[in-house]
């Protein structure tokens, strides 16, 4: 018997391929939009300000975290104090400016510290990293 | 002889190129921040203008039980503290001290309280206070 199925098979586009196209353009976005970001600690808190200023996001800077207990990281490794003058030292030679990201709960005299560090070893540009509270 | 090739359809596998796009998206997404931050100058025995002092100044300190001390005057918020502070217009020079267990949060704040009052010629003790017994 003959089948009065028609056959219907057309070559149709890939339905995958607007997901495709989604999901490009979304790595564009983040490709862009997105700066890769140096590690921080997992409890993190950074802290807020009302002032601060734009800082210059093409000027080469050492960056330093200091956490809530008052451990210092530099690029997810520990320092010592020994490690933190001779980072201090080499950010001071190239002249580029040294940017301190603590946790908002750090106590203020680790900071004033660690700053006190760095202006021993001349560095002339220190740099406290804020973001921005809305009042 | 010559015998017609066979036409072979080539058919393009997109799931290769699609665990690719992903594993690519995931590794933006985790390293990606959009947060900008900011900057603040807070040098210890430099005034925050840069300017050297030679104004008369006020002690504004930060002591560990969550008050503050303007010139040994007690005050419980910092919206007192700089209202006092505002009010001694002969004194526009601050010298901020913290003891030694207050949160660097702590100084930022007042900073930016005093600041937003115009006062600018902040001095940040570079040793804490002694805490009071």
């Amino acid at each position: 018997m003959k089948s009065l199925r028609k056959n219907t098979a057309k070559w149709q586009p890939d339905s995958t391929l607007p997901l495709i196209n989604v999901v490009l353009l979304l790595v564009l976005v983040f490709m862009i939009a997105g700066t890769v970001a140096s590690p921080l600690p997992a409890d993190f808190t950074p802290l807020q300000t009302v002032a601060g200023e734009a800082r210059d996001t093409k000027v080469e800077r050492t960056t330093i975290t200091i956490t809530a207990q008052g451990t210092i990281l530099m690029a997810g490794n520990v320092l010592s104090e020994d490690d933190l003058r001779q980072v201090f030292k080499s950010a001071a030679a190239t002249g580029g400016p040294v940017e301190i990201r603590t946790d908002a709960r750090t106590l203020a005299h680790t900071v004033i510290r660690t700053m006190r560090l760095a202006k021993d070893a001349d560095v002339s540009n220190i740099e406290i990293a804020t973001l921005r509270r809305s009042e | 002889m010559i015998v017609p090739r066979k036409k072979t359809r080539i058919v393009l596998g997109l799931t290769p190129l699609i665990d690719v796009v992903f594993i690519l998206l995931i590794f933006f997404m985790l390293v990606s921040q959009f947060t900008e931050w900011r900057k603040i100058d807070l040098t210890p025995g430099a005034t925050l203008s840069g300017a050297s002092s030679d104004t008369p100044s006020l002690a504004l300190d930060l002591l560990n039980d969550g008050t503050l001390r303007v010139d040994g005057k007690r005050t419980p918020v910092l919206s007192d503290a700089v209202a006092l502070i505002t009010a001694d217009r002969s004194r526009t020079s601050i010298v901020l001290g913290a003891e030694d267990q207050v949160a660097i949060q702590r100084v930022v704040e007042a900073v930016d309280a005093l600041t937003a009052q115009g006062l600018t010629d902040v001095q940040l003790l570079p040793d804490p206070l002694e805490t009071e017994s």
